[in-house]
């Protein structure tokens, strides 16, 4: 009996080509709009970090002679789009080659819980510490820092664009929206208790950290309850971190978290099975 | 100037014509639910030989021997414990045969099979009218009726007259269960509601029943304007509209009945005609309706429909079992038939999204189930006794990974 092939021989139209797809479509005002910034450097840069990815994915699947398989690997474009633009291109391949052979072995050893894109962007941080222009917001700039908040960076330049894509992916159901959800209520409603200021909200960073960062799916819980309780956790370190005056405080906070994060799906379903 | 404005003016019309189309296109689909409910009905009742499997051969008694001549209807074995089960001949013919062969009964199994060939007279021994006080009847005149008729409860798969003997107070019809077949649902309430409702009628009567709900899907508008109509005089019998699915809580003196079966079970009240012919669905880019006498054999069945498949998959494309043996005869248990064409399932690693906990009807965890496979006490924590099998979980994966495959196979193992 054993032996019969169960279910399931029809699929749902969700797969996971179609999740990466969606994000990538999620991903293109902003490019586009970064196009109509910086001219062609943008561009550039998707396609060297595409191009250097494709190479290493080739390169590491013939020698350890696994199964090829040509995909697109959303991960390096969001590495690209966080780094800042004008990144000497031997930088930008170094930080991808880096990121291609540790997610490489992190995969094949089964490390999942390990983000390694918000590692690399803290080692980027170490190394070079020019990763954000902090710039002094007023009360009369809010709707300018929407449409541009004048940073280097791509992913943080238009926060506009980015509830354009929240609300994408929340309509194709691609996202983790629990951990969204929870990451971004409980920061502000407890922001006041540290005195954070709250036009820093809309400057972009917050926005794209708790929709590409936060909810990667295999670094975050699976379970629902668990899902919420890691968007809270992380909402409360990266304050503790930001009270005691840690500088990125909530990309640490997400790495923290995430490290973690297998505990908090294992402490619920203890709860669940006593 | 003015030709281009009336130009403008007969595009925005023929636009509004061809939107007022396709909107009372999609209400009419929505309505037959993609087309689903206008199956072609075939009625299949000549094949050459028929297998009947006896499940069990040692608990039954065979009653003819090779050579021997049956009648449509005449016992060919026997239950030989206190449960009367009684097999009977579909067909009128030549016993060709008693062998072991492969059988499909939850899963595959070899036993013993009586093989008949047919003559194709559909002799049979004793003609019997039509019973027209069939609600008249003692539930222990019923009862005693029911335990030669040969059914079995799909559910428990006990001969029917089990289920009936207790005291019963409720009655749920349900069509909106996880094993229910929608398209043979729909086709037997537009071809027979009148006689189902007879049968319902006379079920409550004879078991004194006061309260019949018949559980329907809401989104079925055909189905229940086609209920509402007929159902006037029957004041006992109530409609209950759900969205998607109903599981209902069966006490003691509650009896859950599917409309299949009451089909079957108004025949029986009716002609006295014991359970020889079954209703089964068959998918490929058509749905049909067969109505097919137990024991055809599937490779008859692909030859009459002029369709060439090896593989097919028996229940439904979810949570059925994918089988590429010809030679399986339809038995009792068989709902439904899917000819397949074989997809490409690849199997990637899980990237832990979680659709398959937040999509189980249950609310179980089919990765948790999967980790303590080797725990039975966590894996009873967890309630696997629950899961419905109803295959959502490898459904609603991105990844291909079929979580229903390993959770049916864990949860066997429990019950054995």
């Amino acid at each position: 009996m054993n032996n019969l092939e169960f279910g399931c021989f029809k699929k749902s139209k969700l797969s996971l080509r179609k999740i990466n797809l969606n994000i990538l479509i999620s991903l293109l005002p902003l490019i586009i709009y970064a196009c109509f910034l910086y001219n062609v450097r943008p561009i550039l840069n998707i396609l060297i970090a595409f191009l250097i990815s494709l190479g290493i994915d080739f390169g590491l699947n013939k020698i350890f002679k696994d199964e090829y398989k040509l995909s697109f690997n959303l991960n390096s474009l969001i590495l690209t789009l966080l780094l800042p633009v004008k990144i000497s291109f031997i930088v930008l391949i170094g930080i991808i080659f880096i990121f291609k052979i540790s997610d490489y072995f992190l995969k094949k050893y089964n490390l999942l819980n390990i983000n390694i894109l918000v590692l690399i962007i803290l080692l980027y941080i170490l190394l070079f510490d020019t990763y954000l222009v902090q710039i002094n917001y007023k009360i009369d700039d809010l709707i300018y820092i929407l449409i541009n908040n004048h940073t280097d960076i791509i992913a943080f330049n238009c926060p506009f664009l980015l509830l354009v894509s929240l609300g994408y992916l929340l309509l194709t159901n691609c996202l983790k929206w629990r951990i969204t959800l929870s990451y971004f209520i409980t920061f502000l409603s407890l922001a006041f208790l540290v005195n954070y200021n709250y036009i820093n909200l809309l400057n972009g960073v917050l926005l794209f950290e708790a929709i590409y960062l936060i909810s990667n799916s295999e670094t975050t819980p699976i379970y629902k309850i668990s899902q919420y309780c890691f968007g809270i956790l992380t909402a409360i370190i990266s304050l503790l971190f930001y009270k005691l005056n840690i500088d990125y405080s909530s990309i640490l906070a997400i790495f923290i978290v995430c490290l973690i994060n297998p505990i908090i799906d294992r402490i619920y379903v203890w709860l669940k099975t006593k | 100037m003015i030709n281009t404005l009336y130009n403008k003016e007969k595009k925005i019309t023929i636009n509004l014509k061809l939107l007022f189309f396709l909107t009372k296109k999609m209400y009419n689909n929505i309505n037959d639910l993609g087309g689903f409910m206008k199956p072609n009905f075939i009625n299949f009742n000549n094949p050459e030989t028929i297998t009947i499997p006896i499940i069990n051969p040692n608990d039954y008694t065979i009653i003819p021997k090779i050579g021997d001549y049956v009648y449509k209807g005449n016992t060919i074995a026997y239950n030989k414990g206190d449960i009367k089960h009684y097999i009977y001949s579909p067909i009128s013919g030549k016993i060709i045969d008693i062998v072991n062969k492969n059988c499909f009964f939850n899963g595959i199994s070899n036993t013993k099979c009586i093989v008949i060939e047919n003559d194709f007279k559909e002799m049979v021994e004793e003609l019997k009218g039509i019973d027209k006080n069939f609600n008249t009847l003692t539930k222990e005149e019923w009862l005693e009726k029911l335990s030669y008729a040969g059914i079995q409860d799909i559910d428990s798969k006990l001969p029917i007259f089990i289920k009936y003997s207790k005291n019963i107070k409720k009655m749920i019809i349900n069509t909106c269960d996880i094993n229910s077949n929608d398209i043979l649902n729909n086709y037997i309430v537009k071809n027979y509601l009148t006689e189902l409702l007879e049968t319902i009628d006379a079920i409550i009567e004879i078991n004194k029943i006061s309260e019949c709900i018949i559980v329907i899907n809401k989104y079925n508008k055909e189905i229940i304007k086609l209920f509402e109509q007929k159902i006037g005089t029957y004041l006992k019998i109530k409609l209950m509209f759900v969205s998607d699915y109903y599981l209902p809580k069966v006490d003691e003196e509650t009896i859950l009945e599917n409309l299949e079966t009451l089909y079957y079970l108004n025949d029986n009240l009716k002609y006295d005609t014991p359970f020889i012919e079954k209703f089964i669905t068959f998918s490929n880019k058509e749905n049909f309706v067969l109505k097919v006498k137990l024991g055809t054999s599937i490779n008859d069945i692909f030859k009459n429909l002029k369709l060439e498949y090896t593989d097919y998959i028996i229940g439904n494309k979810i949570s059925g079992v994918k089988v590429n043996d010809l030679d399986l005869m339809i038995t009792q248990n068989i709902t439904a038939l899917n000819a397949y064409n074989d997809s490409q399932n690849e199997i990637f690693k899980c990237i832990k999204c979680g659709k398959c906990a937040l999509k189980c009807p249950m609310n179980l965890l089919p990765k948790e189930i999967i980790r303590f496979k080797n725990n039975k006490e966590k894996l009873t924590k967890l309630n696997i006794k629950n899961c419905l099998e109803c295959g959502l979980c490898s459904y609603n994966c991105p990844c291909n990974i079929n979580l229903f495959k390993e959770i049916k196979i864990i949860k066997d193992g429990m019950n054995e």
